[in-house]
């Protein structure tokens, strides 16, 4: 087995994302500042067209990841 | 307290609502209130207003970026580089995208005691049969609330930087709610965007300030 660290793409964390998103329910839409409210499915567009919404979901899952990495949800 | 309330859009239009808990909290504790809302939210009108009373608690809804927070219809009302010594002698939280960045360090720098905002975009989701009655939206709530704790804190009496901590531990309590196995996977799903507001969520300035 090699010992390099595990290396993913761009084009794969965005897949990830969108399957995240597919969990959301229908009924709800997300508010980001001046941009709007968008859908489940205008989220998914975004992050598959790679534009600064889809980005800025992108921005969070991963943030969300690295604190789980970082045990942050086992402080008191 | 001063307060702005502009209602514009949908975003907007759960910041009036929800802010309703911060002027009757405010006005249990015997602070008099100026709420400025819907289409008076307007530089014109906000600038007289901080001008003639000095409010030492201002509390902005609105749209912003790194350099402004907004009024009604995005107008803008505070501008790094034009009027922040505006806020000089107040405490602010800016309820707003991205303003705690550039525009709230730039207001400390010129006499706000402290600046309590957000330094990247402010998220939250909201249930879309709710969107006529946003005080029922127990989806908005698990933003809306910890972020009205920072406003609440302060008039009840404690210090910006307290003000900052508790809101946090509302949004953390929230996130670990989430986190139990009783909780339906799609509601987990909200964790990263709540994580993602305490996280940017900063007091900047004095963090002993009160009002």
């Amino acid at each position: 087995m090699s010992d390099r660290p595990l290396s993913i793409s761009d084009a794969e964390i965005r897949k990830l994302v969108v399957a995240r998103l597919r969990s959301f329910p229908s009924g709800r839409k997300m508010s980001i500042g001046a941009d709007g409210e968008f859908t489940k499915d205008e989220l998914i567009d975004r992050v598959e067209k790679d534009d600064r919404i889809g980005k800025k979901i992108v921005q969070i899952q991963l943030s969300y990841l690295q604190s789980l990495k970082n045990e942050r949800f086992l402080e008191g | 307290m001063f307060i702005t309330r502009p209602n514009h859009d949908t975003t907007t239009t759960y910041l009036f609502y929800w802010s309703q808990h911060i002027i009757d909290t405010a006005k249990t504790h015997k602070l008099s209130v100026i709420d400025v809302k819907g289409k008076r939210v307007i530089l014109k009108e906000v600038t007289g207003i901080i001008n003639k009373t000095k409010p030492s608690f201002i509390c902005f809804n609105g749209h912003g970026n790194e350099k402004t927070v907004g009024g009604y219809d995005n107008e803008p009302l505070i501008q790094k580089g034009v009027n922040e010594s505006l806020l000089s002698e107040s405490v602010v939280f800016a309820r707003a995208c991205r303003s705690a960045k550039e525009l709230g360090p730039s207001c400390v720098k010129k006499g706000t005691k402290a600046y309590i905002g957000y330094t990247d975009d402010f998220v939250f989701f909201t249930g879309e049969a709710k969107e006529s009655r946003p005080l029922t939206d127990t989806v908005a709530k698990l933003f809306l609330e910890p972020s009205n704790y920072v406003a609440i804190a302060l008039v009840k009496g404690h210090s910006a930087g307290v003000a900052n901590e508790r809101s946090k531990a509302l949004f953390k309590k929230n996130i670990k709610t989430l986190m139990t196995s009783d909780t339906p996977k799609e509601d987990r799903e909200l964790i990263p965007y709540l994580l993602w507001d305490m996280d940017h969520q900063v007091c900047l300035g004095n963090d002993k300030a009160v009002i």
